[in-house]
Parts: structure tokens; sequence; C-alpha cells
């Protein structure tokens, strides 16, 4: 009893030491089991070599580790090796004799896991253990900017699909010893990397504390992008509207964490998850920053004017047409009767059908190749825009509202698919119930939003409840020095971004 | 199944969902369902009312948009109006009606009677402007059958343009309730007349009052058809047939009690409109004046701009009003034998006070002659009488019950005139 | 207890409450009564009212953390306390049905050619049921969401109607004197009263600086600018025009250009149906508190359905007919609520210095 506790100690001390082992330490073996193990995968390589007469291995995966690494880096200085050669063991090797810097030692039940991830792991005779190199060398695009985020003016580099690279663009703006990077791992068949990013000290704990519970309790097969993590920390995942942000640029990321969110990489998704979330942050475009505020105030207005107008005028042309014409003036109602007339289907109908050929045209335009691109858009926009009223099937007001109301959707990138939806549902509602029906719905989705509440933060923050200090980057945006205070209407730790000294008194604003 | 289960109220909701959507798809628009009434015309016809309606007829083109007319007959206006409707097969929509006309038979008694079933309807009737014709309400409605031309764009053409000198403003039926149920009980209703032309170019328009738009006149529309193409009817100024085109001479119908009192002429109908405060265009002649400048001249002065105050009170137990107006002019014309070359800086400039005071004598002789109108006729349109109400109610009220004349209480109102006249460039 | 209320959205609501019924039918029913001196009584009565406030306020001072029930327990003791709080469930469903009827006669009228009751009633039943069982501060955050464009919208119609004003039609000033006119205004008592939802946020509203100063000059505003609202629709359409019965929608048709771009007082419908929508929402939960107090806090579910069920029901009796309902009103329901308008504020401000003791307040809301 005394003997095996001494042994237990000492295996502490020495972990990788094969000392008084019953294990087998035979490289050979051990390989063998290891390739079994990954279904003797022609693509799992396994290269013997000695080192110093010292039997080793190097298992790695042929696709996704960088070939000239390790012959440069890993196999030639082991060819070469320094150290005492009667004695080779797994430290002498990692300290003295490899040139990687992204080296360490591993135990024996983390060697798949690391062979699987794209590491090098090196086995050798009679050693515990084993030592993982990180080649990793996936393929991956380069960093370009995202289609869905083009701006004027500012910074175009987008997120990638490696984390590594994210986290690197990330820090390459954030530079301060309070950024915190806390990492987590979800899925039993992918072991994707999830990394937490966010200040320390401006970041509410609660927020950091409940994401890290939610992702640790949830058990999945594998996560592929970033919008399963998005299902998981949602309140209401089954609700059409997103209740956590999601950004493609790393300027976009910075500004979002240095205002005190968290910000969630996932690796092989560009995408990256921001939370708390408000409604307000799809207004907001990262233009609105890089230009003057008053342009911007501008178009931040003109995008809720938008959104207006692609939810609510199907619904209203409905709705007037079959409930409330005498509100028209008379000469839009007198057009609106001449080119109604004969027509087989009535206004409900008519809107409708046009809806769902736009939407068929949007989605085939999105998985068409190419070079038929062209061809496309002048079939839909003849069927749609000319044949179809020539023919008498739809009036060309109708077309015109939707085709607007289509339009305007995209006005709002990340709030589209919400949009589409809401537009079918007023549409619905216009139809059946007019002009008090559209206002009845209008309530309710309201009122629906404002129960949402996405990690303590209100959905309809800074409007309602009204958070007046936060009203300077809302519906109109002012200077950037004009924003000196923290936003409240998420919780956070920190009450001021910034002072300006005033160079005449000497004080600080 | 389960999902929509646990979530009661998604049930609910499509539940209600699919039972509206039948009617959804069923119903058709309105305007299938309703006749876009744009115009209304009443003419008394024996004992019976003969109502017409001016209604819009649906297009292919939108390039002009004509205008048909729909008429029948019954013992109210309510009556006509549902024979109109049967004839039509829709439901009249007043939404968009502006304007109703009606002739001097119609509203020889029981004004109200016309009016009572547009106050009642749902759709707002109170802006619907009130024109009186003296002969077929019918033909004047009928006059144009182009909706950028019809008779309310342009009445509304002529209340706003420059030209118009004496235009009144116009009265709705709105206004005609709030006269009713005041002290005055009188209302001056816009007089609008048709010239029947014959063939060739139709002269301008008689007078220098008259209306400086003019419509695209063409030929009767069709009577009773319902909704089909009626074409619009272009100008034949070349064809024998007849044409008609809207007179406006600026003439007044003066309504009190409901019933019609009397038609103010042209010439009459300025003189009162300088007590309106709203109409603050008119014209002045002075004829053979001369001054230091001018020898036997006739010059004719614009007035662009008016005010007018009223103040009450009674002196000695006699009601009287003095009557404020400032008014801004500028020479329009002048034509003097004794002038060699046209000098516009003379009279630009250089009134002179006896030019001021014939100008003053000139307005007041014309308010004089109103008000002698006014007074022998027994008619308040100035409602003059409800500003003895509102400010002097107590003494109004005592001089009434001393004297018993409420209805002529117009009568024995000692008016003064004061006349401010501002120069203008 | 969680402060779920801010000092703005109470204010908000205050304000709805106050003005979302009074500009519609009242000024005609009246200037028909009473004429063109009504804008006087009815500012006296909204100055009453106010006085009432301050009451309540002083209340809401004293025990910042007691809910309203509490209050009434701590003077009264449990049973006169439950008996007050059924009172005013009463008060708060009679005008939930007299906001459920006056909106659909005001939609009937003017947007509808024929609104069917069904087509009116289930969508608004559904969505506020909905709404009824969401957290007190989700309905808050509702108002603050819509009040603005309710007051803008009441604001413009405002404004417009002063453009066109001829206030010399006021005059003369109380003609027939100033009480021969109390006894028929009295039996418009059901109108008023609205500050009374005020208790529904007791002790769950967050005091902020200036409370008091703030709350009393925001609604003092709104007295004044409803009973000049008043004052301009008669001097508009003068006191004795006929058939202006929806009058914030009524005045947008003085506008010069309302005949040739087409009416826009379809917009200030659609603004206004919001104004009663929040309106019947914010009774429907003065109600369902009211109850609960009164009942105890068990089967809300059922609660809230029963009171909506309660309000359909009231309609379909008087067949959504508004000239019924406020024959009704005034014959019938102006003695109950002049009692609760003004007897219960004053029994509390007599009985206030009762209550010795600051307790922390239970959670009255469920929360999801």
């Amino acid at each position: 009893m005394i003997v095996p506790f001494f042994i237990s100690i000492i295996k502490n001390i020495y972990p990788h030491t094969n000392f008084m082992s019953n294990k087998n330490l035979s490289v050979e073996k051990k390989s063998k089991e290891i390739l079994s193990s990954l279904q003797n995968n022609s693509d799992v390589i396994a290269k013997y070599f000695f080192i110093a007469k010292t039997p080793a291995c190097l298992i790695f995966v042929d696709e996704i580790v960088k070939q000239d690494e390790i012959s440069l880096n890993i196999i030639n200085p082991l060819n070469n090796f320094v150290g005492d050669k009667k004695k080779i063991d797994l430290d002498s090797i990692l300290n003295k004799n490899v040139s990687l810097c992204n080296a360490s030692l591993i135990l024996e039940d983390e060697i798949l896991i690391k062979i699987l991830k794209g590491y090098a792991v090196l086995l050798v005779e009679n050693c515990e253990g084993a030592i993982a190199f990180n080649v990793v060398g996936y393929e991956q695009r380069s960093v370009e900017e995202p289609p869905s985020s083009t701006v004027i003016s500012g910074p175009r580099e987008g997120f990638t699909e490696s984390i590594k690279t994210n986290i690197g663009l990330i820090r390459k703006r954030l530079v301060s010893k309070k950024l915190k990077i806390e990492d987590c791992e979800l899925g039993e068949r992918t072991k994707t990397a999830i990394k937490l990013v966010y200040f320390d000290d401006l970041v509410d704990s609660d927020i950091v504390a409940q994401i890290k519970k939610r992702i640790s309790r949830v058990k999945i097969d594998g996560v592929i992008d970033s919008y399963y993590i998005g299902t998981i920390l949602e309140n209401k995942p089954n609700s059409i509207f997103r209740q956590v942000g999601n950004c493609e640029k790393p300027d976009i990321a910075c500004s979002k964490i240095l205002e005190g969110r968290v910000a969630i990489l996932v690796d092989g998704s560009p995408i990256v998850l921001t939370v708390p979330f408000v409604l307000i942050e799809d207004f907001q475009s990262s233009n609105d920053y890089y230009s003057e505020s008053h342009r911007s105030s501008m178009l931040r207005v003109l995008r809720i004017i938008a959104l207006i107008m692609s939810i609510y005028f199907p619904a209203m042309f409905i709705a007037l047409q079959l409930y409330h014409y005498k509100v028209l003036p008379l000469k839009f109602l007198v057009t609106i009767i001449d080119t109604t007339q004969n027509l087989p289907l009535n206004p409900f109908l008519e809107v409708f059908f046009i809806i769902i050929l736009f939407d068929i045209l949007f989605e085939a335009s999105i998985r068409m190749p190419k070079y038929l691109g062209i061809a496309v858009s002048i079939v839909g926009a003849l069927i749609l825009g000319d044949t179809a009223v020539k023919a008498g099937l739809v009036s060309p007001p109708g077309v015109m509202i939707v085709a607007m109301s289509a339009i305007t959707i995209y006005i709002i990138p990340n709030q589209s698919s919400q949009i589409s939806i809401l537009r079918f549902i007023f549409a619905f509602i216009g139809g059946t119930l007019g002009f008090h029906g559209i206002i009845i719905g209008s309530m309710f989705l309201v009122a629906y939003l404002c129960n949402f509440d996405c990690f303590g933060t209100p959905y309809f923050a800074p409007y309602s409840p009204f958070v007046k200090s936060d009203q300077k980057d809302a519906f109109i945006k002012e200077n950037i020095f004009e924003m000196r205070n923290m936003p409240q209407s998420f919780p956070n730790q920190k009450e001021r971004r910034f002072s300006i000294e005033n160079k005449k008194r000497g004080n600080k604003k | 199944m389960k999902y929509l289960w646990k979530n009661k109220t998604l049930l609910i909701i499509l539940i209600f969902a699919f039972w509206l959507v039948p009617q959804a798809i069923s119903i058709p628009e309105q305007s299938r369902t309703e006749t876009i009434v744009t115009g209304v015309a009443i003419d008394k016809v024996e004992n019976d009312y003969e109502v017409t309606l001016q209604y819009i007829v649906p297009h292919a083109s939108t390039s002009s948009q004509s205008l048909n007319l729909s008429s029948d007959k019954g013992k109210t206006i309510d009556e006509a109006i549902s024979k109109v409707n049967a004839k039509l097969g829709k439901f009249s929509g007043f939404a968009h009606c502006r304007v109703l006309v009606f002739n001097e038979k119609a509203c020889e008694e029981n004004f109200t009677k016309l009016l009572d079933s547009f106050l009642r309807k749902k759709t707002n009737t109170n802006n619907i402007i009130l024109i009186n014709t003296k002969d077929s309400a019918k033909d004047l409605l009928g006059a144009s059958d182009n909706l950028d031309s019809n008779l309310y764009s342009y009445l509304n053409n002529n209340a706003h343009s420059d030209e118009l000198k004496n235009q009144g403003d116009l009265k709705s039926i709105g206004d005609y309730y709030v006269s009713y149920l005041g002290p005055s009980k009188t209302l001056a209703v816009n007089v609008v007349d048709i010239e029947k032309e014959s063939g060739g170019d139709s002269p301008s328009g008689s007078g220098d009052n008259s209306g400086g738009g003019g419509s695209n006149s063409s030929s009767n529309s069709s009577q009773g058809d319902n909704g089909g193409s009626g074409g619009s009817q272009s100008n034949s100024s070349q064809s024998s047939e007849e044409k008609k085109q809207i007179k406006n001479e600026g003439k007044l119908l003066i309504i009190k009690n409901q019933k019609k009192l009397l038609t103010l002429s042209a010439e009459d109908s300025k003189n009162l409109n300088l007590f309106n405060q709203n109409v603050k265009k008119s014209n002045l002649q002075i004829k053979d004046f001369s001054d230091e400048n001018l020898v036997n001249a006739d010059i004719t002065f614009d007035i662009y701009d008016k005010s007018v105050k009223t103040k009450v009170y009674f002196r000695n137990n006699e009601p009287y009003c003095d009557i404020y107006l400032k008014i801004h002019l500028r020479t329009s014309e002048v034509f003097s034998n004794s002038l060699d070359k046209t000098d516009y800086e003379v009279l630009q400039q250089k009134y002179t006070d006896k030019l001021f005071d014939e100008i003053r004598r000139e307005i007041i002789n014309r308010m004089q002659s109103a008000e002698r109108n006014f007074k022998d006729n027994n008619y308040d349109v100035i409602n003059c009488e409800e500003a003895f109400y509102k400010f002097k109610n107590g003494e109004y009220k005592k001089y009434l019950k001393l004297n018993n004349n409420k209805e002529e209480f117009i009568k024995y109102v000692h008016f003064n005139y004061y006349v401010d006249i501002a120069k203008g460039a | 207890m969680k402060k779920l209320v801010s000092q703005r959205q109470l204010i908000l609501i205050l304000i709805i409450s106050l003005v979302a019924l009074k500009v519609l039918l009242l000024p005609s029913l009246l200037a028909k009564e009473i004429g063109r001196d009504a804008y006087i009584y009815v500012l006296i009565a909204l100055l009453f009212d106010f006085f009432m406030l301050l009451i309540f306020l002083f209340l809401f001072n004293k025990n910042p953390d007691l809910s309203f029930y509490q209050i009434l327990e701590k003077m009264f003791g449990c049973m006169i306390a439950r008996i007050m709080m059924f009172a005013l469930f009463l008060f708060f469903l009679m005008k939930c049905w007299g906001a459920f009827v006056t909106n659909y006669s005001y939609l009937n009228e003017n947007l509808y050619t024929s609104l069917k009751w069904y087509t009116y009633c289930f969508p608004i039943l559904i969505i506020v049921f909905f709404i009824a069982r969401l957290k007190v501060n989700a309905l808050a955050r509702l108002v603050e969401f819509f009040a603005p464009i309710v007051i803008i919208g009441f604001l413009v119609s405002l404004l417009v109607g002063i453009r066109k004003a001829d206030y010399t039609n006021l005059l003369p000033i109380l003609e027939n004197g100033f009480f021969g006119n109390f006894s028929i205004f009295f039996k418009y008592s059901f109108w008023f009263g609205d500050y009374l939802i005020f208790i529904v946020f007791f002790g769950n509203t967050k005091v902020e600086k200036k409370f008091n100063i703030t709350i009393s000059t925001t609604i003092l505003i709104a007295i004044v600018l409803i009973a000049l609202f008043f004052a301009t629709i008669f001097s508009v359409f003068s006191y004795n025009s006929v058939s202006h019965t929806n009058s914030i929608s009524d005045i947008l048709q003085v506008l010069p250009s309302t005949a040739d771009i087409g009416s826009f007082d379809w917009v200030l419908i659609l603004v206004w149906d919001m104004a009663l929508f929040l309106y019947f929402a914010i009774y429907i939960l003065g109600a369902f508190y009211s109850f609960r107090q009164t009942f105890g806090k068990k089967y809300d579910l059922i609660t809230t359905s029963a009171i909506l069920i309660v309000v359909l029901i009231l309609a379909i009796i008087v067949n959504f007919d508004i000239e019924l309902s406020i024959s009704l009103a005034k014959k019938y329901f102006w003695i109950f609520s002049l009692s609760i308008e003004y007897g219960i504020p004053i029994l509390l401000f007599l009985f206030s210095p009762m209550i010795k003791r600051r307790d922390k307040a239970d959670e009255i809301f469920m929360e999801k």
C-alpha cells in the first residue's frame, strides 16, 4: 500500500516518465492503437523515425497540417538531437530540440483530439504521453470585405472562418491588458472552439456567467456555425426575432466590446455574436461612425422610414382598396381604379401573388450561377414588370408597392428575414381587418417585443424604456465627442467613455 | 400540432385567421361597389327634386378622366339618390364630393331639406361647397366632364386666382348650418351660371367680373347612364352643337330662414363683399377725377388686400356699428385725355390727399349702398347682430326686450365707416 | 419591491388615460347640453381631478414601497379595503366598457363603411388578453412607445384648430350663469376620474428626482391643453354646429388643403385608435389588479379571460350602440363614478395618518 502511494506521488511529479508503470509504451503498438481508433483512415499519417536510436513516431492528418513546418521544425531538429542520447525523454525534446514555439506536452487521452484538430503528435519509445505540435494548416479564406457589410469609408477587413485569424483581428485593435479571452468548447463530434472576448472592467459579470452557463448546459452533436450558439443563448429561440447581435467585421465587434458587450467567436464561422443586443443596433451601420453625423442621422431616419414602408405598404395598399378607399386623394384613387379594372384577382390575392413571385425571384437569384444572373433578371423584370401587367393579371401600382417593399427590406440587412415574414403577416391582417387590424397588429408586435429581455436588456432600449443618454446614438447620431457616456441601455460597469480636457480652464469635462 | 396546442394564443389567432380568409379573398375593392361622386346637382321640378350625381367613370387610360351624370327624381333628396343608386347598381360614395349645385327653385322654400340628407351621411360632407345657379343645376354640373376642369376645380382656381377680384369666399354645408343656427340665419351663396353658345368661338364671358380660369367646355354628358366608358367629349369649337361655358359674374344668393331671399347683382355683391374679411380683393373705379396731377381722369384701382374690423356698442339705447376698413391698393389703369404720355410715376408716388378722399368717399358710398340693400331687404349676412350678441350681450338683450324687434334688428343699427388706405407699389 | 415602471412611463400612462376618451364624443355632447361654456366646466372638473391626484401623490410619497391595497388595509382593515378595491374594479370595468364601445363607434363612423362587431372585438380582445398577461413593465413600455405619437397627434390637431379658430365664438361667457349647468355637468362624471389608474402603480414605480414636480407640472399642462382643445373645438365649429361627434379627427377638416390632397383626418383616426387601445389595455390591467387584490392571487388566466368576456357581454348588451351607452352612463353610472372619483381620495386623505409603519410590499404582479 505504501509503494503505490509513493509511485503515485512520483507520477504526479514526473507524469511523462514510465516509472514502474504496467502500460505498454512501445511506439509501434501505441501508434497502431491510435491509427485503428482513427478508423485506419488513409489520410492519417504515421511517420516512424529514430531520435538518436530511440524509436519515435509522428502522427498527423495529412490535409490539415503544414507539411513544411513538420519537416523543417520537427523532424529535422529531431534528427540532430541535442542532449543525453541515452536518456531521451519528452522534456528534453521539447525544451532543447524543437524550434517550434507552439508545442506542448499532452496526456494519453488528449492524443486523438489533438491529431484530429490538426496537431502533429510525437510519440517516443518508453515515454508516457506525447508532444503535440501546433502545425494546423487548414485552407482558409483571406481577410476580405464581407459582402453584406460594405462601407463607403472605413475599414474593410472582415472576419474569416478561422478563429485564430479572427482573434488576431480583434487583438490588433484592442491593445489592453483588461481584454479577456475565455475559451469554451462545444459539440461532441466537432469540438468547436468558442471564445468569449470582453473587457473585464466594462462588462457585467452576470452576463458572462450566464453565457457560460447556457453554453455549458447544452450537449450537442456538432456546432457548424455561430448561429447554433446564438440559438442557445436566446431566451426565446422560437421567436422570429433574434436576441443576439452579430457582425462580420472586426471594427464593429471591437466597438461593441468597447461599449461593454461580450463578443462570442466560433471556430468555422465568420459571424461573431455580441450580447446584449438591442433592436436599434440593426439600424446602426458602421458607415455612420465613419462619416458626417448629420448625414448619418438622416440615414438612420431613412432606415426607419424604409422599415415602415417595407412592412406596412403592401398591407395599406390592400386595406385601402378593400375597406378605406375614401381616404385616398381623388386623383390617386382614380389612378388606382383605372389600373385595377378587370383584374381577375382581388387586391388581397394580387398582392400575395406578387410577393410570392418576388420572393421566388430573389431566392433563385441567390442560388443561380452568376453567368445566368443577367438572363434571370431580364426574365424576372419582363415577366413581373411588364408581361404580367399587360396580361391583366396584376396591376402596376401593386407591382410597384411590392417592389418598393421588397427593396426597402435590404436597407436593414440583419432584419431582412424578420421583415419579410412581418410583411406577409401584416398584408394578411390588412386584407382581413383593414387599418384597424394593422394598428392592432402593430400594438401586438410592439407589446411582444417590449416583453423581450436579452441578458437584462430591454429590446427596445433606449427608446422604450427611455434612456436619455443613449439617444445620442439611437435614431439620430451625434458627433463622437458628444457621446461621452457609456451606453446605459444594458448593464455595464463604467459610466463614462472618455473626457476632454478644457484647455482654457484646465478642467476635465 | 403539439406545438400549437401548447401555444394557445397562436391557436386562437390561427382559428380566427382561417375564419377571416374567405372573406378577404371574396370581397371586391370598395370602388367596385361604390360610385365615386364628385358633384351633386339638385333641381326642383314641379313638386319633385331631381338629383343629378356626377361620378367618375374608370378608364384604362389615365390621361384624361371623364365624368358622367346620372339623375333621377324623388319626393325627397334621399329618395332621389336611392333611385340613382339603383340605376347605377352601386351605392353612392360622397367622400370625394366637393360641390353641390342647386337651382333657384330648389331653394325657394325649406333649403335645409336639401342638405339634411348629406349632413347625416357617415362621410364628412361639411366641406361640400354650395353653388346656386339660375336655370338648371344639372347643366351647370355637366358643363365639364373632365376631372381636371370640373366645376370644383374651376371654382377653386378662381377663388385663389389673382385675376379674379370679386369672387366671394365659397360657402359650404357646414357654413350654412353655422349661420342657420346662429342669430342671423342668413347665408350668401355664390351664383354661377352657364352661357350657352352655339358653334364658333365662344366669348370669354360678360363684364369685368367673369371667371378668368374658364373650363374646357364640352357637350352635355349622357343622362342616366350606368358606369360604361362614356367617352370624353372634346372641345368642338367648329361644330354647331350647343356648347356650355361656365360663367361666374360674382353674384350672390341670399338665403334667410331656409328660403331664398334675393339674388344680388354683381355690383351689389361687390359692395357687400367690402364687409367681408375673407374677400381680400376687389377693384375700385373713380371717374372724372381732377387734381393737380390729373384732369378728368378715369382711374381704376386694384385692392389687393383688406382688413375689416367691427366695433359694436350702444349709445343712448341705440345700436351702433363702426366698421374700420383698411385697404391696400395699387393703380391698375389710368385714362385721361389730358395726359400726353403715360406718366407712370404720377399716380404711383404722388397720391394727393384729394385722391385719397375721393377713394374713401367712393368706398363709403359703396358700403352705404350695400347697407341700404341689406336694411331694405332685412338680411344680416355681415353677422352684425351676432357681434352684438357676442360682445354686448347684456345690452343687446335689454334692447331686444325693450324694442321687441329681433326680426329687424339690422334695420336699426347705425353704421359708421372709417377707411384707411395704404398705398402699394 | 421591484421597481418596474419608470417615472416617465407613469406620466405617459396618466396622460393617455387623461386624454384618450375625452376628445372624441364629449365635446359635442357637452355642446348640445351646456353650450359654448362647456370648456370652463371641463377645466374645473379636470382641476378637481388634479387635486385628487395630488392626494394620491401625497400618499404615494409617504409610502413608496407599499401597494395601494396595503395602504388601504392599513387604514381601514382588510374587509373595507377589499370592498373599496372591488368598487374600483367595477369602476375600471366600466371605463373599459366605455372605451370598447367608443372605439367601435369611432371606427365605424370614420373609417369603415360597416364594421362587423366580431371583426372588431375578437382581435382586440385576444391581443389585450396577451398584453394583460405580460409583466406591468412590458405594458408600460408599450405605452411609452406609442404615447409620443398620440401626443403629437393631439398637438397637431390642436394647432390646426387654433389656426382656424375664431375665439370670439366663445362669447358671451357664461351667458346662463355658472351654476345653472353644473347639475347637468355632474352627469358627465363618467368621462373623468382617470387619475385613479395611478393606484395600479403604487409601490412599483421608480421615484426619480423631482418626481412630484414633474408629474404635477406635466398633468397640469395636459389639463390646460385639453381645456384649450375644447375651447378650440367650440370656436372652430361654433358651439351650435351639428355633426362633430369625433372632435379629434373632425378638427382636421378645417385644413385649407384638405379638399385638394385628401383628408388627413384618417391619419389621426388611426393614431386615436392606438390611444383608445392603450386606454383599454391600461384599464384592463387596472381591473385585473383590483380584482386580484379583492379575491386573491389565484387563477390569473381565468380572471383575465373573465374580465374580457364581461366587457364583451356588456358591449353586446347595448348592441355596441354609443347613444344607448351614453344615456346609460348619464342616467345610472354618474353617481357611482362621482363617489369613486371624489369619495375615495377624500377618505384616504382624512385617514392617511393611520399609516404608521413602512413595510415592504409583496410581489403583486406575476412574473413569467
